[in-house]
């Protein structure tokens, strides 16, 4: 009965790893994310580069709500996640994803050390980055022509449109929906 | 969740100020990206006139003026007038400088061998006959 003080416990069989509730929250939203990125890739595009960029409203979310570590995260889960299941993995249209993705975390990380803005802001910021990071991509990476630089300012335009709309559905869903606990 | 500064109510403000700026400067960056990329960029700015790979004048399409161009083999007449230029006259046997015709888009050259002479007009858009992939 009187077992000695467990001095060193054998390893366990299976290797157990702490899973916080930030870790849960960022999977569920990263979930959430991916679900909306396929669905929109299964829309037709009008341009090469036009897409409404719905996904963008869960990193909105996120980063209102729980900061901007967790918002990178479940835009970096996305856009690994969506392009392994879309299989675009490193091809171009990734490398552009990708591209987007960082540019538009840097502004918001940015913006959010700033902390005077809302979703519509950051919505707008992180549309207009992306677009920005991802013409300069396709740019130096695909086609260096200056006719390409003629799409540039309706390109922009949708961005602004797209990133405006996204943050006004980021700041109108109910908070406790967005909230939801993971399962 | 913690209550974030400024309390719920001003949490769920559609617009902050800050929102409002941004928003506006993004309109004025679209607005200088259509004047800057779809204004007059097709339009040739400048003629370049060299004799033997050397330039011997850059003149604005927008003065009207006659040029004459001495070369190894004589006199070429360069015309510049209404934002085009062209060779009037060269000494060339064939006159293949003048049958160019008016050369108005960035990119576009005449050439005149006899008297070496190239007329090239430069602009910020190089305009290209054609493109293959």
């Amino acid at each position: 009965m009187n077992a000695p003080p467990p001095a060193e416990p054998p390893p366990p069989a299976v290797l157990r790893l702490a899973v916080t509730a930030e870790d849960q929250r960022i999977a569920w939203f990263a979930a959430l994310a991916i679900a909306v990125h396929l669905a929109e890739a299964a829309l037709p595009s009008p341009l090469p580069g036009v897409k409404p960029g719905l996904a963008n409203v869960v990193t909105l979310l996120v980063l209102e709500r729980h900061g901007w570590a967790a918002a990178a995260w479940v835009a970096a889960l996305r856009v690994l996640v969506g392009s392994l299941l879309l299989g675009t993995f490193l091809s171009p249209t990734f490398l552009l994803s990708a591209g987007g993705a960082a540019g538009s975390l840097a502004v918001l990380g940015l913006a959010a050390r700033a902390g005077c803005f809302g979703a519509v802001g950051y919505g707008v910021l992180a549309a207009c980055a992306h677009m920005a990071a991802q013409f300069a991509l396709a740019w130096t990476l695909l086609i260096p022509h200056p006719a390409l630089l003629k799409l540039l300012p309706p390109l922009m335009t949708v961005a602004v449109v797209t990133g405006l709309l996204s943050g006004i559905i980021a700041r109108t869903v109910p908070a406790a929906e967005a909230d939801a606990p993971p399962p | 969740m913690s209550a974030a500064a400024g309390g719920p109510r001003a949490r769920r403000a559609l617009l902050r100020p800050a929102d409002a700026l941004v928003l506006a400067l993004a309109l004025a960056l679209l607005g200088g990206l259509y004047a800057r990329l779809w204004g007059d960029g097709g339009a040739g700015a400048e003629v370049r006139i060299s004799v033997d790979g050397r330039e011997f004048a850059r003149l604005p399409l927008t003065e009207a003026r006659t040029v004459e161009v001495p070369g190894p083999a004589g006199i070429t007449v360069v015309e510049v007038r209404d934002g085009r230029a062209r060779c009037a006259a060269s000494p060339g046997p064939q006159h293949l400088c003048e049958r160019a015709g008016w050369l108005a888009r960035g990119g576009e050259v005449a050439i005149g061998l006899p008297n070496r002479v190239a007329i090239e007009i430069l602009a910020r858009e190089r305009h290209f006959d054609g493109f293959t992939y």
